[in-house]
């Protein structure tokens, strides 16, 4: 079967022919922008969702269309329609970044753009625009990124925050000797409730902490002595509050899911918890922190796919445990178990955890 | 009374009168008697004769002193005795000229000359304008020339004497001017090279050189003014001097290489070829009048056939070119062994040195002068020269000294689109032609060892990791991969849509097939493999580095998986295909990313159509209250 594709087109018009030039050269019609990074992130301290896109030329705050979004289509179909533009940010409007701190390079999931249209002084100071977000190395992508485009010769200063580091020692057992290896933004999921709470993990070298965050709080300094805190200034300190801590002394098992989501469910002595990661480079980078503490091998470490591997053959410490030693570990686990184990020894754990939708399979 | 008792015609008494005027303190030396020092060393003119160079070396050491020194004294010297410079300069070229190779007592005596000449001109390098400017003349860098030229013919390997170290080293335009008369054999063209390069990186102190890695970034925020001034202008000097190509020409004119290998293999020139046909078709249809008729697209679904065959499930079913093993095997029957490398000669280190030097003019210099550096270097004919040279050099290992690591990071600048442009022009094929056949080279290298170690991980046997230079070639290659397919999609074919779409993915699909990201693919295997075998403390940062290589090739993937539709879902089969033949298997979540990370690009590709810029300023609502 033949159909008719091109319908003969009218000739164009000599004076539209050359017009379009001159429009473009005047810069007339907007020209095209090419995106180089967007993704949804969450505002802060308002925890609004919005998409921030960084073209060549600008970077774009958005939202969510009104309209309720298709789910027969792909995302990047728009259909009905795509997100709302809110706001164009020239590049050269930006005065400073700050990075959240995650005791690693590249680890920050949180960025604090200042920028301002005028000259910046004490009755104008710059606006701050922060964000966070779960999937790590995309947050100082776009910092990177709107930096790196800017056209002034001296772009603005762009640094990683410390007063994080110096609230956080405040908050460890023994600030003197232990040595913070991880801070990273996660989501706890409650077994009890199928509720999913933002927090942040910390790994020490003696501890698990999580804390509740409170954003609003970032880069306002602690105030540590009584004369600081009688000047009334917001009190950094507040930005971190103690949810749990464990010592990795008292680890029984470290199991890692196997799901579509990054999970990973650990058990200590006295309690358990299962924490979802941004995407899988977060729990591997988790993992390896783990890991790290314990050179000489986790005795309970389970995994439930792949290939079986024993490292050194008949070497029970040298880390990854396969069928082997799995069976010994559901022995163990069902003679402690507390409910949450599995006790087929699959490691899928979805069925028992009713948990949101991870929120950015937005795209 | 020490300086009359030097004009005693004994030998020893002049070596202890020299010895106790350097232990004395300089606030002791009067105007006199330091002009009296200067007077031995500028009336010498026998040096072989008795203990004249010991004398001469005590009395280097004392001006050596002065010219450090911040008192009066010091500042006396410095301002009547700038002499010294070519005073030193001439002993050390007659006194390297010297042939002592039958006498080890008399080349001891010469070197032991030869490197208080230099300690002495590096500590006039230091704090000394006049010196440095004295230094920096046209008999200067003859004399640095001569002393050179003497220590190839007369010198000791063991003891190098550093002229390049001094401030006559320190200017690009004489290091230049001095390579072309050095044999690429010898130690000293790569000393030189050396220099270039720290001059270039700006590295002044003897820590930093020290510590010197040219794979890391040189934090250059704590330099002063000073020390960035004089680096740009050393990066400028280069430029305006045609230093690349001169030093491309050093290279190519001592090092013989094959005229036919990494030639462009055509693809690029086909693809050129095919973008430009199709464009005069569409031209040809916009402004006919005839009706034209069109067959009628494909109904199936792309790709969703291909899933689920029955040749994917069954195992023992060997579809021809499409199953995994073909790759495996050609991996391991062409891959040369492990004991095959060897370390590099010196032509070998010349060729490593040389890429950091022009990484060093990429990195460390003004826009203005990467730019002219950059644009030397997108030749084809120089892009294949520093290609087969990495190749001759390293025997087609490529890792050793990093010299292909270092090449390919050249190249993913060379290749590396601006992040404020719009499109790239497709003429760059040519360079991405040429590219792709080195980075299946080194592929072809590294497949043997990922195979092994996944076979050995299969058998629960001892795993052994790659070397760290090994993977430092491999995520390198990974890189230039990812900025060669990030470029690509945005790359101006034609200006018609859907033929610059065609062609996208027609070049994808020539340069970086489904077959060569099979082979990236086994990383993920191997990485995943050796996070949770074997393990010590001391393999922390190891770790590190494989898991930042697997995000890289995650995010290389997720371009490709993107950009490339009709082979999504071909390269997805992969990792079906891995976890039913071999029982290997990737962490579920993981695919989650990858597909999470295609959907993103996938979102930010259509937000470009959405005309962010029109809908910003006119459709817009008021600026967001929270912000």
């Amino acid at each position: 079967m033949q159909v008719l594709t091109t319908a003969p087109r009218p000739l164009p018009h000599r004076y539209e022919t050359a017009l379009q030039p001159h429009l473009t050269s005047r810069k007339i019609f907007p020209e095209p922008e090419r995106v180089i990074i967007a993704s949804w992130v969450r505002l802060e301290p308002t925890k609004k969702r919005r998409l921030l896109v960084v073209t060549n030329r600008a970077y774009y705050m958005l939202r969510e269309p009104l309209l309720q979004r298709c789910t027969v289509c792909d995302p990047h179909l728009f259909c009905p329609t795509g997100p709302d533009p809110l706001q164009r940010f020239a590049f050269r409007e930006v005065h400073e970044i700050a990075l959240g701190w995650g005791a690693q390079p590249g680890m920050c999931q949180r960025v604090q753009i200042l920028w301002s249209r005028h000259r910046v002084t004490l009755e104008k100071p710059a606006k701050a625009l922060q964000f966070s977000l779960l999937p790590l190395h995309v947050a100082d992508t776009i910092a990177k990124t709107i930096r790196n485009l800017n056209p002034l010769a001296h772009p603005a200063p762009m640094e990683v925050e410390a007063k994080t580091m110096r609230i956080l020692r405040e908050k460890l057992l023994e600030p003197a000797t232990e040595e913070v290896r991880l801070y990273m933004q996660v989501e706890k999921l409650e077994l009890s409730t199928g509720r999913v709470l933002p927090r942040v993990a910390v790994i020490s070298s003696i501890s698990l902490y999580l804390f509740i965050e409170d954003p609003s709080y970032f880069m306002c300094d602690p105030q540590l002595t009584a004369a600081e805190r009688r000047s009334g200034r917001r009190d950094g300190m507040k930005l971190l509050q103690e949810d749990a801590k464990f010592r990795w002394s008292s680890l029984i098992e470290v199991d890692f899911l196997a799901g579509d989501q990054a999970v990973v469910a650990i058990r200590f002595q006295h309690g358990n918890m299962q924490l979802r990661f941004g995407d899988d480079f977060g729990l591997t980078t988790f993992k390896r922190e783990v890991r790290r503490l314990m050179p000489g091998g986790v005795d309970t470490w389970r995994r439930s796919f792949g290939y079986q591997v024993g490292g050194h053959a008949g070497d029970k410490k040298s880390g990854a445990s396969g069928a082997g030693s799995g069976a010994d570990e559901e022995e163990q686990m069902q003679e402690d178990d507390d409910g949450h184990s599995d006790a087929d020894g699959t490691g899928e754990h979805d069925d028992e955890v009713e948990v949101e939708e991870v929120e950015h399979e937005e795209f | 009374m020490l300086f009359a008792a030097l004009e005693v015609p004994d030998d020893d008494l002049k070596v202890l009168v020299m010895e106790c005027l350097e232990e004395m303190p300089l606030d002791n030396l009067q105007a006199p008697e330091v002009a009296n020092i200067v007077s031995i060393v500028a009336d010498c003119e026998n040096l072989s004769l008795g203990r004249t160079e010991e004398i001469l070396r005590h009395a280097f050491s004392i001006m050596s002193k002065l010219a450090l020194d911040d008192g009066e004294e010091g500042a006396h010297f410095r301002r009547f005795h700038s002499a010294t410079i070519h005073m030193a300069l001439d002993i050390l070229v007659r006194n390297t000229g010297r042939d002592t190779r039958s006498s080890n007592d008399e080349t001891e005596e010469k070197t032991q000359l030869s490197v208080g000449c230099v300690n002495f001109l590096r500590a006039a390098s230091a704090d000394w304008p006049e010196g440095s400017e004295l230094m920096q003349t046209r008999d200067a860098v003859d004399a640095m020339m001569a002393i050179m030229m003497n220590e190839e013919t007369y010198g000791l390997q063991e003891v190098p004497i550093r002229i390049e170290r001094t401030a006559v080293g320190s200017s690009v335009a004489a290091l230049l001017q001095v390579l072309h008369t050095l044999d690429i054999k010898g130690e000293i063209a790569v000393r030189v090279l050396i220099r270039m390069a720290e001059v270039l990186e700006g590295r002044i102190s003897d820590e930093e050189i020290a510590s010197a890695d040219a794979m890391e970034i040189r934090d250059t925020s704590k330099d002063t003014p000073d020390l960035i001034k004089q680096r740009i202008l050393q990066h400028s000097n280069f430029v305006q001097l045609g230093g690349t190509s001169d030093l491309m020409r050093y290279l190519r004119e001592n090092i013989p290489i094959s005229p036919t290998m990494y030639t462009p293999t055509g693809v690029s020139a086909r693809i050129l070829s095919w973008a430009k046909k199709q464009q005069q078709l569409v031209d040809q249809q916009m402004v006919s009048t005839d009706e034209k008729t069109k067959d009628l697209p494909d109904i199936k679904i792309e790709g969703y056939e291909f899933l689920f065959t029955p040749h994917l499930h069954a195992l023992s079913l060997d579809v021809a070119s499409q199953n995994v093993d073909e790759v495996l095997r050609k991996g391991t029957v062409g891959a040369p062994n492990a004991a095959d490398l060897e370390t590099t000669s010196n032509e070998g280190q010349a060729v490593g040195v040389s890429f950091r030097v022009l990484l060093a003019l990429i990195r460390y210099g003004t826009e203005a002068t990467k730019r002219a550096t950059l644009d030397a270097l997108r030749d084809v004919s120089l892009l294949r020269t520093l290609i087969c040279l990495a190749d001759d050099v390293t025997n087609t290992t490529w890792y050793p000294a990093n010299v292909g690591p270092n090449l390919l990071l050249i190249a993913q600048e060379l290749i590396k689109m601006a992040p404020n442009t719009l499109k790239e022009d497709s003429s760059n094929v040519m360079l991405y032609d040429m590219l792709t056949v080195m980075l299946r080279s080194c592929m072809q290298m590294l497949q043997a060892k990922i195979n092994k170690v996944i076979k050995a991980g299969l058998s629960s046997s001892q795993i052994k990791p790659m070397g760290e230079q090994e993977e430092r070639l491999l995520r390198s290659v990974v890189l230039t991969y990812s900025v060669m397919c990030d470029t690509i999609t945005h790359m101006h074919f034609a200006d018609d849509t859907e033929v610059n779409r065609a062609c996208k993915e027609l070049t994808l699909q020539l340069l970086l097939s489904v077959a060569e990201m099979r082979e990236l693919i086994k990383y993920l295997y191997y990485e995943n493999l050796l996070s949770y075998a074997v393990w010590t403390a001391e393999e922390a940062d190891a770790a590190m580095f494989r898991q930042a290589t697997a995000s890289s090739l995650t995010r290389l993937l997720a371009e490709h998986l993107c950009v490339n539709e009709d082979t999504r879902w071909e390269l997805l089969e992969t990792f079906a295909r891995y976890e039913v033949e071999q029982k290997l298997a990737l962490r579920p979540s993981f695919m989650q990313t990858l597909l999470m990370l295609v959907q993103r690009r996938m979102y930010e590709t259509a937000l470009e159509q959405l005309g962010l810029h029109a809908s910003a300023h006119h459709g817009a609502p008021s600026p967001s209250p929270q912000v």
